[in-house]
């Protein structure tokens, strides 16, 4: 394959899955610079193993450098996660125009749950990924899978804020 | 507005519109993607160097030629004659019709560089006669938002020649670099010492010149990456430093 096709293919891949691969970073870390950044990096270490991976799945080994490179941010910075209901500050700047909204009350809520609970969520009701899949990319058991999101759904059920929404 | 859905399914929907369309940056998605292929040949390249040194297979002297041995910048066009060298020139050919000699140690072995049409500058190394030994064609070897002057940036990454390498057994690695096209020399400095390479003018488009470099670094060990150079200096005709970078990328 000649430099021209590889650069041609990988530019249609990365336009074809930005979309979702910023969107997965997003509801992973609630913000969108950081987002665009863990994006960027997964995207450049799949071109650095185009040969490798073009032929597979590439967009799971994309998949995987957002969720390992989030994990560890998150292990960087802080050693044991403790959700809070406190909203992180980020979150006060968010747009509040109207198409902003509902992004906002969404990563509100995300923002609650664990970095597992996050991850989880956003493999099965975004990517609509199976358990045995999700499990496979975060290196968990099925059965951690099936806890994790049972716990997740429960959380966001019990979440005021969004009961509030519904009511209004 | 994001309705919770009742049911079994997730109360929030994470499919919510975009108010911001993504926008990722692609040339810079392919300058890091690079940089880390070249990484990771450097680190191939030590472990090659390592086993030829576990074997004993290092020429005598050959510790000797890291730095200064470079050919001048005024050398003439080489004739590149493997014929994987001229499809790549073929399908990429130089933005001025010609090829620049960037080096021609060791004896039999010639470097050059292009730049394309595109803005990108290429490089191939080669031996006459093949002998059945490895070529190297990297093009794009930079991509035009890489190359100096196009965006502020001094000194490109470094890339290994690998073809290079494997024609000198040792501990010394052949690496590439653009510069500022003012340049004439550049000082490279790695595990503590100084490495010195000239600097060759090569014709982009528009009349623009890039300097290109080839360079010998000497590792201590038998592992060298792009990290380990912490300092690049480029120099002027007359001596003044026009550029000088610290732990460039």
């Amino acid at each position: 394959m000649s430099r021209h096709d590889e650069l041609g293919e990988f530019t249609d891949f990365v336009t074809g899955y930005q979309g979702k691969m910023v969107r997965l970073a997003e509801l992973l870390t609630g913000d969108r610079g950081r987002a665009e950044d863990l994006a960027q990096d997964g995207f450049a270490k799949a071109y650095a193993a185009w040969d490798r991976i073009r032929g597979g799945d590439p967009a799971a080994y994309v998949r995987r450098c957002i969720i390992n490179a989030n994990t560890d941010w998150w292990r960087r910075r802080v050693r044991y996660e403790q959700p809070s209901p406190q909203v992180p500050e980020i979150f006060a700047h968010v747009d509040l125009a109207a198409a902003s909204a509902a992004r906002d009350l969404v990563l509100r809520a995300l923002a609650k749950l664990t970095s597992r609970e996050r991850a989880v969520l956003a493999l099965r009701f975004y990517l609509d990924l199976s358990e045995l899949q999700i499990a496979r990319e975060l290196g968990i058991s099925p059965g951690t899978v099936k806890s994790a999101t049972s716990r997740a759904l429960a959380k966001l059920r019990a979440d005021a804020e969004l009961r509030s929404e519904v009511a209004s | 507005m994001t309705t919770p859905q009742p049911g079994r399914g997730c109360p929030v929907d994470l499919h919510y519109p975009d108010p911001q369309p993504p926008n990722l940056d692609l040339a810079a998605i392919i300058g890091q993607g690079r940089r880390i292929r070249h990484r990771r040949r450097l680190s191939q390249l030590g472990a090659v160097l390592a086993a030829c040194v576990a074997v004993g297979s290092v020429i005598a002297g050959a510790r000797g030629f890291a730095i200064s041995m470079f050919p001048t910048p005024s050398g003439p066009a080489a004739a590149p004659s493997a014929a994987p060298i001229d499809a790549q020139v073929a399908e990429d050919p130089p933005a001025n019709g010609k090829l620049t000699l960037i080096s021609s140690w060791p004896r039999h072995w010639t470097t050059v560089a292009w730049a394309t049409r595109r803005g990108e500058v290429c490089l191939a190394t080669f031996r006459i006669p093949m002998q059945g030994a490895t070529e190297n064609v990297e093009c794009p070897a930079w991509l035009r938002s890489e190359v100096p002057g196009s965006g502020g940036i001094a000194f490109s990454a470094l890339v290994p020649d690998v073809a290079l390498a494997s024609s000198v057994p040792g501990t010394a690695w052949p690496v590439l670099g653009l510069t500022d096209p003012r340049a004439v020399r550049v000082v490279l400095t790695a595990f503590g010492t100084e490495v010195s390479a000239n600097v060759v003018p090569v014709p982009l488009s528009a009349g623009k010149t890039v300097g290109v470099f080839l360079a010998w670094i000497r590792a201590p060990g038998h592992s060298f990456s792009g990290t380990d150079v912490t300092n690049e200096v480029a120099y002027d005709q007359s001596g003044h430093i026009i550029a000088n970078a610290s732990n460039p990328p």
